[in-house]
């Protein structure tokens, strides 16, 4: 083929150029630190890069509420820590006025005592995180108890504000929500399934006596303890319970109350026992003391595992972010050894061909006539 | 005739030798000044002997025989078509560029994404503002009674929507500007034409009168060169020289008379574009290759696709989140307020419902009208994993970065179809000029030939001057 002077020339040129376009290529890759500086770079990169920097901001947000959570949370298990050690003590008291050997200002003493871990009590129900107060389910805004007081000043009936249940929950990983709060209803209230089947108790007792009992409670299945007192200390019922009737009742009845783990009655029951030097009173709290500690400590063992939960979310998450991490890097980021031996490549090609347009084309026949 | 005598013979040997040789020289010079002007055919002269009128033997000398344009048809109609290729896909490599870049901002500052240029992954452009939106609501689910959180996330609402509006008003101008360069190139073409048109005009009398008519040839070829850059015309020469061009069979050029293209200005999705049409029916020139080919279809498919697709984004968040958002609870108690305007559910008019900028607090967070639940926040966090688009296979995320990931591709399909076209044009171009280019090595190696060829003439005729002086000198 005949070369003319202007082929060589716009050869090199657009040689030179696309040589130029290379170095500036791999330069800018090293200059920014990443492969990806425009959308058509590398648009399969692009989208499954976008794709992943959202999830990473998702972790992001997802590590700060599993944070958030875990403070709620600890803060809760740090209350009812106390709660447990302060009913751990006034069972210890609660021993101590049952003995017969006390007098009554001995019992009176102890009695002022439970009154301040009453009062404590009911402090303690009004913890609050960020200024939230976390017993209250999700009516944060307002201390979730609200105690009524005698002429004295001393507490006589402590109940909730309104609805102390809701669940407040955090988002902790993709679809996964996890409860944060311990509603006070938990942990403050009686359980409020503390009822007693009627089948359990008609057990042993003729027919007849089934009959009636059916008849009293209108044959409900199930009875609580507000309906058992009722009909226990109904005196004009006619006829009169018989001996065995009464006996079950009273026997439902305690197992009813055993169950109960409202630490605000019983701390005012325990008071008030002490108060009116009632050693065989003060005595029949100590199974219900016992009863609300063991609660206390079960809601704890509920909020530890939770805790363990949250912060093993949180391991996840974080190992999760580094392996989105590298697999980002590997997508966006230069290979910088690759990149550097490829732009010194390219470098002596440019040069080459720079050298060589320099020793080839200004010479032609010209310079030998 | 009379016979010359032999000396007289001669000398006239000898004239016509040096005629020739300097024409020669000068076809020479002239393809030497022009080496390197564009679309220049280098001319080859051709020597012959002339015939002789006396037949002693002789001969008569040399004759220029005719001085030829050096140029192959062939390799002119290849580059046309390659021309036609390569306008459509540098126009594209333009324009998807451009498009490229509206979504390409500086870095964001989160704290995983330093270091990076390129906007989207940042967080700075929309695929960002649509995380810390999401991201804005768990921090409000995280403290619903919050004001602070609320203003939180109505900032990153306004964050959003601004650059939704923005997105949207940088597309429309790209289609604007693409707009603006048909008109013009639609000029140019009209002016190619025309003069088109002269060189027809000329041509068969520069033909004619025994002038030359290479050099208006050359200009005439360039011209055909830069016009099939933008149009897919074809073209047919005739006997006499003149050229005829045509747009799909509708003929633009034929000998002196040009017929013109021109815009019209018609609606699309209710916004003004130039629609090209010849001038003199009035009809739609149909626009199959080329530059214009390349602007009008960024113009009227890609633009218009993905300004249709940030309105799709725009309708499913404010429809999905207000109907959520309705059924919550603000920090008043307020119920049933909407979040976005749901009046304007267009990429660029998407707004905050003015509910919710005027007050904070009518921003629900609260499913059960409870303070400190955040049922409703959730909820409206869970929409970046909820399939609302694309009837409800696509979430939010998903369908954006598939729209990026588009132009991507489509931008790089367009540089390297540009790339390719432009070394397929340089392999055209250098195999034209392999014929038709100056060398100077060949003209220098001519220079010589012909003046030593000049040279040796003018020393036959001395001879026989000398010759003549001995005669007359008896």
């Amino acid at each position: 083929m005949r070369v003319t002077t202007k082929m060589a020339v716009g050869t090199l040129v657009s040689n030179l150029d696309r040589s130029y376009e290379r170095i500036t290529r791999f330069q800018s890759q090293l200059s920014s630190g990443t492969r990806i500086n425009r959308l058509s770079d590398d648009p399969a990169a692009v989208e499954r890069s976008l794709a992943l920097r959202s999830e990473l901001r998702n972790l992001e947000q997802f590590q700060k509420n599993l944070g958030d959570g875990t403070g709620w949370l600890e803060l809760s298990e740090a209350t009812l820590n106390e709660m447990e050690t302060l009913f751990v003590e006034v069972r210890g008291l609660a021993v101590q006025g049952a003995t017969s050997t006390y007098n009554a200002s001995q019992r009176n003493a102890i009695a002022d005592q439970v009154d301040q871990f009453l009062e404590h009590t009911l402090s303690l129900s009004e913890a609050r995180y960020r200024g939230r107060y976390v017993f209250s389910g999700t009516q944060t805004g307002a201390e979730p108890y609200r105690a009524q007081r005698d002429g004295n000043g001393n507490i006589v009936a402590v109940a909730p504000r309104s609805d102390t249940g809701g669940s407040i929950e955090r988002e902790v990983s993709d679809g996964i929500v996890m409860q944060v709060n311990v509603p006070g209803k938990d942990v403050f209230e009686d359980p409020s399934d503390v009822r007693v089947s009627i089948n359990s108790l008609v057990e042993g007792l003729d027919r007849g006596e089934t009959q009636r009992l059916e008849e009293l409670f209108g044959g409900s299945a199930h009875l609580d303890p507000g309906a058992v007192r009722a009909v226990l200390d109904d005196a004009e019922l006619d006829p009169p319970l018989s001996p065995d009737l009464r006996a079950v009742l009273e026997g439902g009845l305690s197992d009813l109350e055993a169950r109960k783990t409202n630490p605000f009655s019983v701390l005012i029951e325990l008071r008030d026992a002490l108060r009116s030097n009632d050693s065989e009173g003060v005595r029949g709290t100590l199974d219900k003391l016992a009863n609300v500690r063991e609660h206390i400590s079960s809601v704890r063992g509920l909020i530890g595992a939770r805790v363990n939960r949250m912060q093993t979310t949180q391991n996840v998450l974080d190992r999760i972010a580094v392996e989105m991490t590298s697999v980002l890097s590997a997508d966006e980021d230069v290979d910088l050894s690759a990149t550097i031996v490829n732009l010194t490549q390219e470098q002596d090609v440019f040069q080459a061909a720079l050298a060589s347009g320099n020793t080839v084309i200004p010479q032609s026949l010209m310079d030998f006539i | 005739m009379p016979v010359n005598s032999p000396a007289q013979h001669g000398l006239e040997i000898g004239r016509r030798a040096l005629q020739a040789q300097q024409a020669a020289l000068n076809v020479t010079g002239h393809n030497i000044a022009n080496a390197n002007t564009p679309g220049f055919s280098r001319r080859q002269i051709s020597l012959e002997n002339a015939i002789s009128r006396v037949n002693n033997g002789i001969g008569s000398g040399a004759d220029v025989a005719q001085i030829q344009r050096q140029r192959n048809s062939f390799d002119d109609a290849q580059m046309r078509v390659q021309q036609q290729l390569l306008g459509r896909w540098e126009s594209l490599e333009r324009a998807l560029g451009s498009i490229e870049a509206i979504f390409n901002e500086p870095a964001g500052a989160g704290s995983s994404e330093a270091g990076t240029i390129f906007n989207e992954p940042s967080g700075m452009g929309l695929s960002g503002s649509l995380s810390r939106f999401w991201n804005a609501w768990q921090d409000l689910a995280n403290v619903p009674e919050s004001g602070a959180a609320r203003a939180a996330v109505r900032q990153e609402a306004d964050f959003l929507v601004t650059t939704l509006h923005q997105y949207n008003a940088k597309l429309s101008e790209t289609r604007t500007e693409l707009d603006e360069q048909v008109v013009w190139e639609v000029e140019d073409i009209n002016e190619i034409l025309d003069q088109l048109g002269d060189i027809n005009a000329a041509l068969p009398a520069a033909g004619f009168s025994g002038g030359d008519d290479g050099d208006l040839k050359d200009r005439r070829d360039l011209l055909l060169d830069e016009l099939s850059n933008k149009i897919d015309i074809s073209i047919t020469e005739r006997a006499n020289g003149q050229i005829s061009v045509m747009l799909s069979g509708h003929n633009l050029v034929d000998g002196d008379s040009v017929s013109h293209l021109r815009v019209r200005q018609v609606s699309q999705d209710g916004r003004p574009i130039s629609q090209i049409v010849y001038e003199d029916d009035g009809g739609v020139a149909p626009i199959s290759e080329g530059r214009l080919l390349g602007l009008v279809a960024v113009r009227d498919e890609i633009v218009p696709d993905l300004l249709d697709r940030l309105d799709q984004m725009a309708v499913g968040l404010v429809e999905r989140i207000n109907s959520l958002h309705r059924t919550g609870f603000g920090l008043d108690g307020s119920t049933g307020n909407n979040f976005f305007d749901p009046e304007s559910t267009t990429a660029s008019n998407i707004a905050i419902d003015r509910a919710v900028l005027e007050d904070l607090d009518n921003i629900a967070a609260s499913a059960d009208g409870n303070s400190g639940d955040n049922g409703l926040a959730l909820a409206v966090s869970a929409v970046r994993n909820e399939g609302i688009l694309e009837d409800g296979t696509q979430t939010m995320d998903g369908f954006y970065n598939e729209m990026l990931g588009e132009i991507g591709a489509r931008s790089r399909e367009a540089q390297t179809m540009a790339g390719n076209n432009r070394l397929f044009a340089q392999q055209i171009e250098n195999r034209r000029q392999s014929v038709q280019g100056v060398s100077l090595n060949d003209e220098a190696s001519q220079l010589v030939l012909f003046q030593r060829a000049y040279q040796a003439a003018a020393r036959a005729v001395s001879i026989i001057d000398d010759l003549m002086e001995v005669t007359i000198n008896i």
